[in-house]
């Protein structure tokens, strides 16, 4: 181990240590955390979520990029996102893994957590009557997906292929995995919505959140930025690498899907926001613009609509984004702007107040939550190192021979 | 048999692995197991089962006799329920029976005084040696260096009166009583009989909030919006009473004195009213002369036509009534307010107003006032009964002097700043440990302060005799007697007054006034030491250890102040600080509303270190007649 | 005839006089006691108060300036929503609650059970009155004060959301010594929670809505009676019909009784 790191460059070395040293930290305030209570987070009783629901929002929806990708991949075909798909599935992975860790960390009692499958608040239907049950069934069997789309990519470790039977069995398992990938899409497109909108849409209490289209909503945009985040990941690892990990063609097919995804979210957030103003805010006898005061307000939409241009503008139009440069730039900025739409829905929506007589709330995360979730963020990194040192995350740069 | 290599054997292995997990897994243990975990880990406390049954209860040393029915758990007691309205106090007294920080058992002072060191001792010891001293003082003739503090008129009070009377001595205070106020400047104090009134005028008298701590007055306002009895409350802050009141007086802060002379003189004038007094002329042409209208008008804010309608209607109504006493539970006048009010029910001719007595508090000390006695009072010996003077009055460095040279007993159940002055604590016992109507046990060594006092009686030679019945069998003095014609206008005091008000109302350096406003629950600072109270503390008042003042919109922009600012306010007798900036129009212009109540150095954890306690800038220059202070619009600015 | 024959009838609701509310604090005493709320050295972060009822000082200073201004106080508990249908309860808080901690009883109280909890706050996000709250910390009773808990409420663990349930365990207790008595028709069984019995000026009044006889159902009606933040209430019969097929709404089964024009329009989010 001590080997390894020293036979490491200086900057990798700088890069690890600092890795290291979160996911330590991370440990720490994990246990505390964990063992004490969820008394040393800003979090409160008006402000009932924070930093980590965030996390586990922005996670969900850009991780949920790993499902439309398989599904363009293996339902339709196209064979140029072949090379990504590996890398794709891996983050997708982690994303999910780490929503667990958060929804976790969220919960009072972690130990119970698995009361959310023994009594399921399923009602009398199919579909289940908490949008919190549906996240939970729905994001465990996405992520049993998840790890079954992952296998091969563990089993085409080059030490483990030269066993037949895994051999066979990684190539089985890659011919069968459009079904996994139909599943996956299909069981996404739920908790997309519930997790990421239906869960806040459903809240008829609330006249900050209640639209009942808001689950549609956010699976538009999971698609949308799920695909922009899908190409830069591996474009920054390519970078930071300083090799083409993915040709530039697949990554231009992606985000003109992504730019087109990008225009069908444009228009439905616009009727939205339509819709907000003009009916449901009214409805619950309050005024759309008091609504939107306080600290986070109206500057975080204004902020999400100006970002949302770079993805509209950049990504459909073909000159723009055969440059590498905007075309990046446009993928960054959807990002940004799927981003801006979760930070808005949950900072903006916890800060407005219940009652005429209190005032805005705000909220800033205490030191545990900052190095949790950076934490995370950490532990996401390096796992992502370690299958690029050791697992053949982008297959076409090994067809040449030899691994580094 | 076929030789198992280490393949074979990591795939066995591995297999039974995987089954016993698998097993384990599909069994449900592991969720029993963590179910189990959670219990284990949260060591969550389970109350004990008992059979439920109610006793009911009286609380003898509450002013209000408070009536409890005691919901018991087996031997534990759970609830206080009541059929008829109770003080917050009482509501609140499982707190007091069960907090962990009451004495357990007599204190005697070890080491320098208020050094806050006691040790244990047995009540006999405790009661042979204050007897002794008492018995030392009276056998030199020093009988009048015995004192006493009585935090309210209530059982043991009475009864400490009486000790203390038949010790030699009439040196019983109050704390704030405006029974005692009003008796030093009418010969009896005022008894308002609320039901048959039909128009109620209050000069700061804030009758919701626990004004003079009764507790049926929240009632009578309701009831009084069914009779159609109007309510006019004068007060410089929209306080709750303000608002429940028909017509809200938004005088100027202080100008509650000038209302009620401006009215007065209005009435004498246009009514053609007379007192039979041998001041009343010279009083009247000095009011006449300095509260017309429109000097009135001027000095309280109120229009000309406002005060002459309110004047008109009061007069007009058959029993109406003048309120004196500003504030809620503790209450403040003027000797010139008391008269100033008692005059307007005298000329209105109202049968809902009477002057009385109590033969039980007779409210007769050599020299009125607790302020008079903190200043000029000599005593050697003071008991502290239930009392907290240290924290509760203005003027507490001359106090502490006091205690430091005598000999101090304190009646107390928890430590207080007072208590820590003590050369001997006794601690009371909870009025549910004890009498006919005794409830439950603790197993503290606490005694019933009248059996304390009464106990105490019979060691001091001149007092043996005193109390021939048991400590139980006595009943708070409720019969009031008529206090008679003996009023006289007090006219010299009064006429520095009447200038005085006009002196204080412009202040160069003191720019603003700082008024006193009660929270719920909390009182007169009783309420901090008990954790169920801080909980219901709003966030206006007390938020994350921050304790607010409330500012005027318009007087924070002109002292440049915003909301949560950290400022310090300084009176001509200290500063307080660390005060945080709560700007809100419920507050007149020009004042600066503190609540009361914070600010305890020492009483328990929950009550210490919270706030600012606002006694200690107030005014404390004492009125004349009275001897107390009029602690009401101090003079501040903020530093 | 055995209790499990007899129909719940009842629909407990509570209409409180704000008129009449001096702002006591009498109510949130006995609530912290019947309902053993932990005890903190320092309980002055309010926004992470455990308590069931909150006292709120309400003033209309926002918009008026001195000395037009008003105060006020509101005791807020849990408000009993219903949704739009009585007969077929829908509170906010209850459909998202993931682990059924959470139920709507026959009798129209928001029950909440504190072990089944799992602690994600969903409910209290959902919750417009913040009636909710949040174990952030472990509920202490130092000391005796351990003494004075009520064996009825159990006692809530860190990490679980916990709320006003009407006093329903009173409800329980009068139930068993009725039927101990031979009454087994569960409507004969009324009672009266902490809040309203410890109320000095019979502000709060606690009662049966279906009961059209009762003080409660009669004071619901009244027309100073107007419920917490409700906006649907504010519109005409056919607007609401409209309305409710849109969206549910809270319906609260709690009414605030005021003459006062400032704080209806407070109490409804209306500038005044």
């Amino acid at each position: 181990m001590i080997t390894f790191f020293k036979s490491l460059s200086k900057n990798m070395k700088i890069t690890l240590s600092i890795l290291g040293i979160l996911t330590v930290l991370f440990v720490i305030f994990a246990l505390q955390i964990l063992l004490m209570g969820l008394g040393y987070t800003d979090m409160d009783n008006n402000f009932a979520f924070g930093a980590w629901i965030i996390g586990d929002l922005v996670l969900v929806a850009l991780g949920g990029g790993a499902f439309s990708t398989g599904f363009v991949l293996y339902i339709f075909r196209v064979e140029k996102l072949r090379p990504l798909i590996n890398s794709t599935v891996l983050i997708g992975f982690m994303c999910y893994l780490f929503t667990f860790v958060f929804l976790l960390f969220d919960l009072g009692q972690p130990l119970r957590a698995w009361f959310g499958f023994a009594y399921p608040n399923w009602g009398k239907g199919v579909y289940p009557v908490s949008m919190l049950t549906e996240v939970f069934f729905c994001l465990s069997i996405y992520f049993i997906i998840l790890l079954v789309e992952l296998i091969p990519t563990v089993l085409e470790h080059k030490v483990l292929i030269q066993n037949r039977y895994i051999k066979t069995t990684a190539h089985i398992m890659h011919d069968f995995m459009w079904i996994m990938a139909a599943a996956g899409t299909f069981l996404s497109f739920f908790h997309q919505g519930s997790l990421g909108g239906g869960m806040w849409g459903v809240l008829f209490g609330k006249a900050v959140w209640y639209r009942p289209h808001f689950f549609f909503l956010a699976v538009v945009a999971a698609i949308a930025g799920g695909m922009s985040f899908m190409t830069m990941v591996p474009y920054v690892a390519g970078k930071i690498l300083k090799k083409e990990l993915v040709p530039m063609e697949s990554f231009r097919t992606l985000t003109r899907m992504s730019g087109f995804m990008f225009i069908a979210y444009a228009v439905f957030r616009g009727y939205d926001l339509y819709s907000m103003a003009a009916y449901y805010v009214p409805m619950s006898g309050r005024s759309f613009l008091d609504l939107y005061g306080g600290y986070y307000g109206i500057w975080m939409v204004v902020v999400e609509i100006i970002l949302l241009t770079g993805p509209l503008v950049l990504l459909n139009m073909g000159r723009f984004r055969n440059q590498e440069k905007l075309m990046i730039t446009g993928a960054s900025m959807g990002i940004g702007a799927i981003i801006m739409s979760k930070f808005s829905v949950l900072l903006h929506g916890f800060s407005a107040p219940n009652f005429p007589w209190k005032g805005f709330t705000s909220y800033f995360p205490t030191y545990q939550e900052w190095f949790i979730t950076f934490g995370v963020l950490a532990l996401m990194i390096l796992i992502y190192m370690t299958f690029i040192k050791w697992f053949p995350l982008f297959p076409h740069t090994e067809e040449g021979g030899g691994h580094h | 048999m076929k030789k198992i290599n280490r393949k074979d054997f990591l795939k066995i292995g591995g297999g039974a692995v995987a089954g016993g997990v698998g097993g384990y897994v599909l069994s449900g243990a592991p969720f029993w197991g963590a179910q189990w975990l959670v219990e284990w880990t949260q060591d969550q406390y389970v109350p004990p089962k008992g059979l439920i049954r109610y006793i009911d209860s009286v609380n003898k040393n509450c002013p209000n006799g408070c009536e409890v029915s005691v919901r018991l758990s087996g031997n534990r007691a759970v609830r206080i329920e009541s059929r008829k309205e109770i003080c917050p106090l009482c509501r609140n007294t499982l707190q007091l029976l069960y907090h962990p920080e009451r004495i357990t058992s007599p204190l005697k002072r070890d080491g320098k005084k208020g050094s806050g060191s006691f040790k244990k001792i047995s009540w006999d010891q405790a009661y042979g040696e204050i007897s002794g001293e008492i018995d030392k003082l009276t056998g030199n003739g020093k009988a009048k260096k015995i004192a006493a503090i009585n935090r309210t008129e209530s059982l043991s009070a009475e009864l400490m009166e009486k000790f203390i009377h038949a010790a030699g001595s009439r040196n019983i205070y109050y704390e704030s009583s405006r029974r005692a106020d009003e008796t030093a400047v009418l010969g009896g104090y005022m008894e308002y009989d609320f039901d048959k009134a039909d128009f109620v005028l209050s000069f700061g008298a804030r009758i919701a909030e626990h004004w003079d701590s009764r507790i049926d007055l929240g009632k009578k306002i309701g009831q009084w919006k069914e009779n159609k009895t109007r309510f006019i409350q004068a007060d410089s802050m929209c306080t709750r009473t303000a608002s429940m009141a028909d017509t809200w007086l938004p005088v100027k802060p202080d100008g509650e004195t000038a209302l009620a002379l401006g009215i007065a003189a209005y009435l004498i004038k246009a009514k053609k009213k007379s007192v039979s007094d041998r001041n009343f002329s010279k009083w009247n042409k000095l009011i006449q002369q300095e509260f017309s209208l429109s000097e009135t008008s001027m000095l309280t804010g109120i229009p000309q036509e406002t005060i002459k309608k309110t004047a008109d209607e009061f007069y007009r109504a058959k029993n109406p009534i003048a309120v004196c006493g500003r504030g809620g539970i503790a209450t403040t006048a003027s000797s010139l307010e008391i008269t100033a009010v008692y005059l307007l029910n005298l000329i209105s001719g109202t049968k809902a107003v009477s002057l009385v007595r109590n033969p039980s508090f007779p409210h007769a000390p050599e020299k009125p006032g607790l302020e008079n006695f903190i200043e000029t009072g000599e005593a050697e010996l003071i008991f502290l009964n239930e009392s907290n003077p240290l924290y509760r009055m203005a003027g507490a460095d001359r106090l502490s002097q006091k205690l430091e040279n005598a000999t101090v007993i304190s009646l107390s159940p928890i430590m207080n700043e007072s208590a820590r002055y003590a050369d001997y604590i006794l601690p009371t016992l909870h009025f549910l440990e004890t009498g006919k109507e005794k409830v439950t046990n603790t197993e503290n060594d606490t005694r019933d302060s009248a059996e304390i006092i009464t106990s105490m009686a019979t060691f001091v030679k001149k007092t043996a005799g005193l109390f021939k019945s048991p400590a139980a069998s006595y009943r708070l003095g409720t019969k009031t007697q008529n206090a008679g014609k003996k009023f006289t206008l007090k006219l010299p005091e009064s006429e520095k007054s009447v200038i005085g008000i006009k002196d204080r109302s412009g202040d160069a350096k003191f720019n603003l006034k700082m008024i006193p406003f009660e929270v719920p629950l909390v009182g007169d600072g009783d309420g901090m030491a008990f954790p169920y109270v801080l909980k219901s503390i709003g966030p206006e008042i007390f938020y994350r250890k921050k304790f607010y003042v409330h500012i005027n919109r318009d007087t924070a922009k002109r002292e440049k102040l915003d909301q949560d600012d950290c400022i310090t306010l300084e009176s001509a007798h200290g500063k307080l600080k660390d005060l945080y900036v709560n700007i809100t129009d419920i507050v007149a212009p020009g004042v600066v509303a503190v609540p009361l109540g914070f600010g305890h150095t020492l009483y328990t954890k929950y009550g210490t270190g919270k706030g600012a306690n606002i006694r200690e800038i107030m005014n404390k220059e004492k009125d004349p007649v009275t001897g107390s202070s009029s602690w009401w619009a101090t003079p501040v600015k903020i530093g | 005839m055995t209790v499990k024959d007899v129909k719940m009838n009842r629909r407990w609701g509570m209409a409180i006089d704000l008129d009449k509310c001096t702002g006591c604090g009498q109510c949130s005493l006995a609530c912290n006691q019947e309902n053993n709320m932990p005890i903190f050295e320092d309980d002055s972060d309010i926004p992470k108060r455990v308590s069931f009822m909150e006292l709120m000082k309400v003033t209309n200073d926002r918009d008026a300036k001195f000395p037009d201004v008003k105060t006020a106080f509101i005791p807020k508990m849990c408000q009993m929503c219903e949704g739009n249908d009585p007969k077929n309860p829908n509170p906010p808080c209850v459909s998202v609650c993931p682990v059924v901690a959470t139920d709507v009883g026959d009798d129209g109280v928001v029950s909440q059970i504190w072990s089944r909890c799992i602690g994600c706050r969903y409910c209290q996000t959902a919750c417009p009155y913040e009636a909710r709250v949040f174990n952030w910390w472990k509920p202490v009773y130092e000391g005796t004060f351990k003494k004075s808990l009520n064996p009825e409420v159990s006692v809530a663990s860190r990490g679980t959301i916990v709320k006003c349930t009407f006093c329903s365990h009173i409800w329980k207790r009068e139930r068993d010594r009725a039927v101990a008595e031979g009454k087994l028709n569960i409507n004969d069984v009324t009672y009266k929670t902490a809040c309203q019995s410890a109320c000095p000026n019979n502000a709060i009044i606690f009662g049966d809505l279906n009961d059209p006889e009762s003080e409660v159902a009669k004071l619901s009606k009244s027309k100073r009676a107007l419920r917490l933040a409700n906006a649907i209430d504010l519109e005409s019969p056919e607007k609401q019909k409209e309305m409710r097929k849109v969206k549910h709404f809270s319906n609260p089964k709690v009414y605030y009784l005021t003459s006062q024009k400032w704080l209806k329009d407070m109490l409804n989010f209306r500038k005044n």
